[in-house]
């Protein structure tokens, strides 16, 4: 009985042994265990010898893993080779990227930097996380290198793009540039306009017009008109009837006073309120929270108009032209720019500021800021830059009309992220050293809606700006508070929309009071004091 | 007991488990009582005492939030608690046993599905303009419910959909806890002339009392805390006032950029009241004569 | 006196119900399994219901093409057993000594355990101890640190501690040491209960990927799970590329976030029926006696 209980304790705890060795040690798979991920390896054929006897620097880039099915290991692929052999090996520096989950990017980004983890180059799009690093003292001081190491990168950013990184006049993030500003746009049905012979609505109120003709003559012939389809992302699909009432104000109080408390804003508000009373706009918008009742709506023919991403029609994913057609042969959403200010006349919107992402080197990277600064600028070489997003011709990209056009590639040279967004981190968007076919040559990511694209980008910028408080440091109420009064502003629409007209003032003053007691009042005062301080008035 | 030395060795690994993976990171609590800066570290942040508590209890939303929190728990107990046992009572007087086994994995499949998969069904389902069984109500000739978009009815459907997922799932323990009970106590009640609901109330369930009060007991003690994806995927901007709860509240409010002292003070604080709950109603069960945890 | 009137009754009304909640279970199922299998204007368009409309498997193909998909598949597979098995095993040390109401420190323990279902230290300390235990980005940080749960090894325990003394009492009687009646008694009575909490174990493991996003940067060591979260998560990139200010690319269906709902699912519907046998009442008849 006793040799029998010992054998079968020491077999449970021999076991667990076994186990807690094995687990402790080679993932499967046989890899040696390592802290971090494989290194890009150099196996390429070549045989390069660095020009200095000197241990190579290493540096460790963070890089994006989205997890495209098929996609090959974003640290140790056809591209990290590539820098590596074109950048690494010729200025004595390894180059091993750290995988990030992108939808992850802060969360993990945190953890790394509050446990000392984090890569020598960091990114995030996050602009008050970045402030917040820089408050605590975490990140590296860049100004001195990117004067020593990186010419070509500030020539290829400008020292306007590169303002938006600098903190205490000095340089703590490298900014990537943002090709396209375009922001929000409109789409009508243009089979529905030509059915019933209306012209594309140039102002507000020929809009207004519109869609109640919609309303009124069904020219679809569908079970149920929604002649504009909103989410419960209001201000931003709705932005037109907003900036129809806005009044001209100075850029302060354009900054200080976002959205809700701007001259006009509220007129808006009431507008929608009114079109929603008149069964105008989607019954049930506030319910839909990621915008697939409006995809529904558009696709099953109900829709006659929407506003949103300057593309969105165009997209094939959620593939509005493209679905719709399949429903209806005819039918098609072009993109139109209604919306006129009763003050000034003009299509005014506001534009993404041109910034991309940021680039950040922690406070542990201080001895790698040179070897950062090098990298982007290599990177910001024309002929770099065009590889990266482009590849081999014939392989990753064709020549049509003088253009580049991206092809689909599968296995070992596919690139895990279009235009390898991913390894590109200086640019967002497609960068073409000639800017006139920049913008052009982004139509081909709309198969079958190509010759939409041009004019969804030019009314998209016309008569478009930039919020004057962007590249500002978030105020510490901002930082605070800024989610917070996200949601409260969209319970504020939702609510004061969907009210009875008589009682919109009511419920709109009243939720504006919720607003700033919930910090809104406190965004207000910091914001003010902090323009007069960096801006002068 | 010379014999009792195996026992503590029994215990030896579990309790190393937990003091390593549990206890050793535990300092991390304190986050809730410092300015916490990530970049100087938990142990060197600076103290704050009850400074962001103080912060957070002056927040109006919070109150609401906790307001919530405990009526949608309550609800969630009362209408989810029995759910399961009934259910597994059932499927255990069920007699063909195919019939019984094939129900009791289709049961359970909604377990399975996330909350934000449950979310957009229940939008397909119940929207007042587009909703399924709208539809259906007003084919019938009546109004559409507004399932979503008012608080009551939306109150209702939250605290059902919730049944709807883990009845099945949760009546799995109870049916392993049925599973052992004596066929012969069943026999002897037949013999006696006791009828199927006879032998279900004075068999079945004192036989599985002592499962049923500690399931009970952990579960009010969870009556502070709540998941984020099941108010956060069912709740919309127009019912606000009832589906903002602490575990969304946090997550506008502490998580960003690092305020994670404001997240620590929260959870501290539904810790501290979720473990008095589980006392006390542990207390109460062995007051009233029952087998507690202790 | 069974197969009276009443009886009967009683059995239909049973039947019914359960009819009923099947059919409130199932429903949404098949619509999921559906949508898998539709194609993306069809699902768009509300023309799907409980039966795939215009039959694509193309999302299917793109998960099982992917060669990553299949080892990630097997992984999760092997951890889940592996993670399973040791957590039982701890479970049930821990649970057994516990259930016995006379043993010293007992409630000292208890209160251990209860304390660590209410206060943890977080995710940086959590993060620091993974990183200092030297198992970050390797498979012990998906098996230690979830290793015992408070709530199964509380239900564990009292289950122990409902097996009638009797038993024990007597194999103690006849010389038996506490490893001898664990193995030979106890376990042998409690298949049902072992049965339910290794399922639990099983689909927790299964199920959950956050440890993974948080420890795991190789992408050989990635769940299933994780993988398709990441899928999935891509199809939110329309709002993702207005962010990035990037084009649009060609990307996967609305049907991807169903099948991979389905991949959740259907490896349970394998395992269940195998332990659904040790819920059949009367199991603990038969055993020993005296």
């Amino acid at each position: 009985m006793r040799k029998k209980a010992l054998a079968i304790i020491s077999m449970i705890f021999g076991i667990m042994l076994i186990v807690t060795a094995t687990a402790g040690c080679a993932p499967t798979g046989g890899q040696t265990s390592t802290q971090q991920p494989s290194t890009g390896s150099t196996d390429t054929g070549k045989t390069e010898t660095p020009t200095t006897t000197a241990k190579p620097v290493e540096l460790r880039v963070e890089v994006f893993d989205r997890g495209t099915p098929g996609q090959t290991p974003v640290d140790n692929n056809y591209w990290t080779k590539w820098i590596q052999e074109n950048f690494g090996n010729p200025n004595n520096i390894k180059v091993t990227f750290v995988p990030c989950p992108r939808s992850q990017e802060v969360d993990t980004l945190n953890v790394w930097m509050a446990t000392g983890d984090a890569p020598d180059i960091c990114l995030t799009y996050d602009v008050a996380t970045v402030y917040n690093y820089y408050k605590e003292g975490g990140l590296s001081d860049l100004t001195d290198a990117l004067n020593q190491y990186g010419a070509q990168l500030k020539q290829y950013l400008g020292d306007d793009l590169l303002k938006y990184g600098v903190y205490g006049g000095r340089q703590y993030a490298i900014i990537a540039k943002r090709v396209i500003q375009a922001n929000t746009g409109t789409f009508i049905r243009k089979d529905w306009l030509e059915k019933l012979g209306l012209p594309i609505p140039d102002t507000t109120d020929e809009f207004y017009q519109t869609l109640k003709a919609f309303k009124e003559k069904n020219p679809g012939n569908v079970d149920k008109v929604i002649p504009y389809a909103m989410t419960h992302d209001v201000d931003y699909v709705a932005y037109g009837f907003f900036q129809t009432f806005l009044e001209d104000v100075s850029d302060k109080d354009y900054y200080v006073k976002n959205r809700l408390f701007l001259p006009g804003w509220k007129e808006g508000a009431r507008y929608l309120n009114k079109l929603y009373n008149e069964g105008l706009i989607s019954p049930e918008f506030p319910l839909d929270r990621d915008g697939k009742m409006r995809d529904e709506d558009v696709i099953r023919g109900y829709a006659g108009s929407y506003g949103g991403n300057y593309d969105l029609a165009l997209r094939n994913v959620p593939g509005h032209n493209t679905n719709l057609k399949k429903n209806f042969p005819d039918a098609e959403f072009i993109p139109i720019d209604p919306f006129t200010n009763i003050y000034s006349g003009k299509h005014r919107k506001e534009l993404y500021d041109p910034t991309g992402i940021r680039m950040i080197v922690p406070k542990t990277s201080q001895a790698k800021v040179d070897a950062v600064i090098k990298y982007l600028n290599w990177m910001a070489d024309p002929d770099v830059l065009f590889f990266l997003q482009f590849g081999e011709e014939g392989v990753h990209h064709t020549i049509v009309d003088g253009l580049p056009m991206l092809t689909q590639v599968e296995g070992e040279k596919m690139m895990p992220s279009l235009q390898n967004i991913d390894y590109t981190l200086i640019v967002n968007g497609i960068y073409l050293a000639d800017a006139t076919k920049r913008i052009k040559a982004n139509a081909f990511s709309y198969p079958g809606n190509e010759h939409l694209f041009e004019d969804s980008y030019n009314l998209a910028i016309r008569d478009g700006y930039v919020n004057p408080g962007a590249g500002l440091i978030p105020t510490d109420a901002d930082a605070k508070y800024g989610k917070v009064l996200d949601d409260k502003e969209l319970e504020i629409y939702a609510k004061s929309i969907t009210a009875k007209p008589e009682e919109f003032d009511a419920v709109w003053d009243s939720l504006i009071q919720e607003y700033l007691a919930a910090g809104g009042q406190e965004v207000l005062d910091q914001r003010a004091k902090l323009w007069d301080e960096l801006r002068g008035n | 007991m010379r014999r009792n030395y195996l026992l503590y060795l029994f215990l030896v690994l579990p309790v190393a488990y937990f003091f390593i993976f549990k206890y050793v990171p535990m300092y991390g609590v304190t986050i809730a009582f410092k300015d916490y800066n990530m970049f100087l570290g938990i142990w060197k942040s600076p103290w704050n005492n009850f400074a962001t508590f103080k912060e957070i209890f002056s927040m109006k939303e919070f109150f609401r939030a906790v307001k919530n929190t405990f009526f949608l728990n309550t609800l969630d107990l009362v209408a989810g608690f029995p759910a399961p046992i009934i259910l597994a009572i059932i499927l255990s007087e069920l007699r063909n046993q195919t019939y019984k086994r094939i129900s009791q994995t289709i049961l359970y499949l909604p377990h399975f599905l996330s909350w934000i998969v449950i979310g957009s069904l229940t939008i397909q389902l119940f929207s007042a303009q587009s909703g399924l069984v709208n539809t259906l109500i007003e084919k019938l000739g009546f109004e559409p419910i507004p399932f979503l978009t008012e608080k009551t009815p939306w109150i209702i459907t939250y605290t059902l959909s919730g049944v709807w997922q883990s009845a099945g799932w949760n009546a799995i323990i109870y049916l392993a806890a049925i599973a052992g009970i004596n066929p012969e106590l069943y026999e002897a009640a037949t013999v006696d002339g006791a009828g199927r609901l006879r032998r279900i109330w004075h068999i079945t369930l004192p036989c599985i009392k002592t499962t049923i009060i500690i399931l009970l007991i952990l579960n009010v003690g969870r009556i502070a805390q709540i998941g984020f994806d099941r108010p956060y995927a069912m709740g919309n901007y127009l019912v606000t006032d009832v589906s903002d709860v602490i575990s969304t509240f946090v997550y506008r409010v502490g998580l960003r950029s690092g305020r994670f002292s404001t997240a620590t003070a929260v959870g501290f604080f539904q810790s501290v009241v979720g473990m008095v709950f589980l006392i006390t109603a542990n207390y109460i069960a062995e007051k009233l004569g029952e087998q507690g945890i202790w | 006196m069974d197969s009276g009137i009443k009886s009967r009754i009683f059995d239909m009304i049973l039947n019914v119900i359960v009819f009923f909640s099947v059919l409130v279970c199932l429903i949404p199922m098949l619509y999921v399994a559906s949508v898998s299998l539709s194609s993306n204007s069809a699902i768009l368009s509300r023309r799907v219901y409980i039966w795939p409309v215009e039959l694509t498997f193309d999302s299917y193909r793109v998960v099982f093409a992917d060669k990553t998909m299949i080892r990630s598949l097997l992984f999760t597979v092997v951890l889940t057993l592996v993670f399973t098995a040791m957590s039982m095993m701890m479970t049930i040390l821990m649970a057994y000594p516990l259930s016995k109401k006379g043993l010293k420190g007992r409630n000292f323990f208890l209160l251990m355990v209860v304390i660590t279902m209410y206060f943890s230290g977080g995710m940086i300390p959590d993060y620091i101890l993974i990183k200092n235990l030297g198992l970050l980005n390797k498979v012990g940080a998906l098996i230690f640190p979830g290793l015992i749960s408070a709530f199964n090894m509380i239900v564990l325990k009292t289950f122990f501690s409902n097996l009638p003394e009797s038993l024990e009492e007597s194999a103690l009687i006849d010389g038996a040491n506490y490893l001898t009646i664990l193995v030979r008694i106890v376990l042998p009575l409690s298949l049902p209960v072992l049965a339910t909490l290794s399922l639990f174990y099983a689909v927790g493991r299964w199920n959950y990927f956050m440890d993974s996003l948080l420890y795991i940067t190789d992408s050989k060591l990635y769940p299933i799970q994780l993988k398709l979260y990441q899928i999935v998560y891509n199809n939110m990139q329309p709002e993702i590329s207005a962010i990035e200010g990037s084009i649009a690319s060609n990307l996967l269906p609305e049907s991807l976030k169903a099948a991979s709902v389905m991949f959740c699912t259907i490896p349970i519907l394998l395992v269940y029926p195998w332990l659904q046998k040790h819920f059949v009442q009367g199991i603990m008849i038969g055993s020993i006696k005296g």
